[in-house]
């Protein structure tokens, strides 16, 4: 008899606990969120940097394109550093840099060879391309002194990548 | 909104172990072996009729002085997913294993039948797993396009805290659920992508929440 009672007990305890944990992981499943909060930006990050002290500095109007492209990515700014988009379909980016002091205009170009890697983030998110830098240089008869890579992973996170010394 | 849930639960199971103070208890006696028991999962399977997620899995668990229950489970699980409209969409099936131990805080009958239980599981996966439709946005180079990744493979390690109650329906025969909270340790990511679901661990994000359902059935005792 005891035995009875004490098994319906815990046949009680087992529906009444299993309902409302049932009851909350539903509730859990709809609390899930399905917008992407993930960044989607994959840009190569270039600090600009004297070549004499070696320390962080600033140009002004700055004009900035992709070769064999003409929509400017900068355009007469004035910046500390570049954000730079990658070519997801070949393995090396160029970009022509401008800059217009007094009535001169200097020209240089930044020669970016990387690998690129496709990459699925999630299914909210979807893709983007992932690139390894490999070498990173200055058209030579520029302003532009060096380029220096320090840090050759690029991945959808504001870090600095290439120092470039003028 | 996971702690609030969480909370409410961990409410629940301790409401739930007041009540399960009855008695007779389980005799704690010295006996080292009391049988062990097949669980077979029924939830998982049943939820091919109404999610892209489904599944099952066997598990073998034995019972040690009524209060240490190790146990090893095998599984298997499948999912389709897709996104919000429809574009794309990840595809995954796959073996996992958990490994683990319940330790029953509040027992009833001389095999410890009927029990309320906490434990752990460290759970393993290594699986295929295929994307279609991955799109890329427009860029200041290139158009916007679609990419299939048919050919990814990843491997995961997660661990499990989970509680529930197991009651003697019949004979040898029993039913039990437990409610899971899930970590994942370390995830080994395809070679192009992170994998949206883990087969045992459920879709990837962390913390994650799973309830089964087992149907267990006390193995025959061999010894004469």
């Amino acid at each position: 008899m005891l035995r009875n009672a004490t098994t319906t007990s815990w046949i009680r305890n087992f529906s009444l606990s299993a309902v409302l944990t049932l009851l909350l992981v539903v509730l859990q499943a709809c609390a899930s969120n399905p917008n992407c909060y993930e960044s989607k930006e994959v840009l190569v990050y270039c600090g600009f940097y004297s070549g004499e002290t070696g320390k962080a500095g600033s140009i002004e109007k700055v004009s900035l394109r992709g070769l064999d492209n003409d929509s400017l990515i900068y355009d007469n700014k004035t910046l500390s550093k570049l954000a730079l988009p990658l070519r997801s379909d070949a393995q090396e980016s160029v970009f022509i840099i401008e800059v217009q002091q007094s009535s001169a205009l200097f020209r240089d170009s930044l020669r970016i060879s990387h690998s690129n890697n496709e990459w699925f983030i999630s299914m909210e998110c979807g893709c983007i391309v992932l690139h390894t830098l490999l070498d990173a240089r200055a058209g030579g008869a520029g302003f532009i002194d060096s380029v220096r890579i320090v840090d050759p992973e690029i991945k959808n996170a504001v870090t600095e990548h290439v120092k470039i010394y003028l | 909104m996971s702690k609030f849930i969480y909370s409410l639960l961990i409410f629940s199971t301790l409401s739930l172990t007041a009540l399960a103070q009855t008695k007779p208890k389980a005799a704690k006696d010295s006996v080292l072996y009391h049988g062990t028991q097949l669980g077979i999962s029924l939830a998982e399977p049943l939820k091919s009729f109404f999610s892209p997620t489904w599944g099952s899995s066997v598990q073998l668990d034995v019972n040690l002085l009524n209060r240490f229950f190790p146990l090893i489970e095998l599984g298997y699980a499948q999912a389709k997913l897709t996104n919000q409209d429809q574009s794309s969409r990840f595809d995954t099936k796959g073996l996992y294993f958990r490994a683990g131990i319940n330790l029953p805080l509040a027992t009833e009958g001389p095999n410890a039948e009927n029990q309320f239980f906490v434990g752990a599981r460290f759970g393993f996966s290594s699986f295929d797993y295929s994307i279609s439709g991955g799109s890329f946005e427009e860029t200041y180079w290139n158009d916007s396009y679609m990419r299939d990744f048919p050919d990814e493979h990843a491997r995961a390690t997660w661990g499990e805290l989970l509680a529930g109650l197991r009651i003697q329906l019949w004979g040898p025969i029993s039913l039990g659920w437990s409610g899971r909270m899930k970590t994942s340790f370390k995830i080994w990511n395809g070679a192009h992508s992170v994998p949206a679901y883990i087969p045992g661990y459920g879709r990837n994000q962390k913390p994650n929440y799973d309830l089964l359902l087992h149907l267990y059935y006390r193995l025959p005792d061999f010894k004469n």
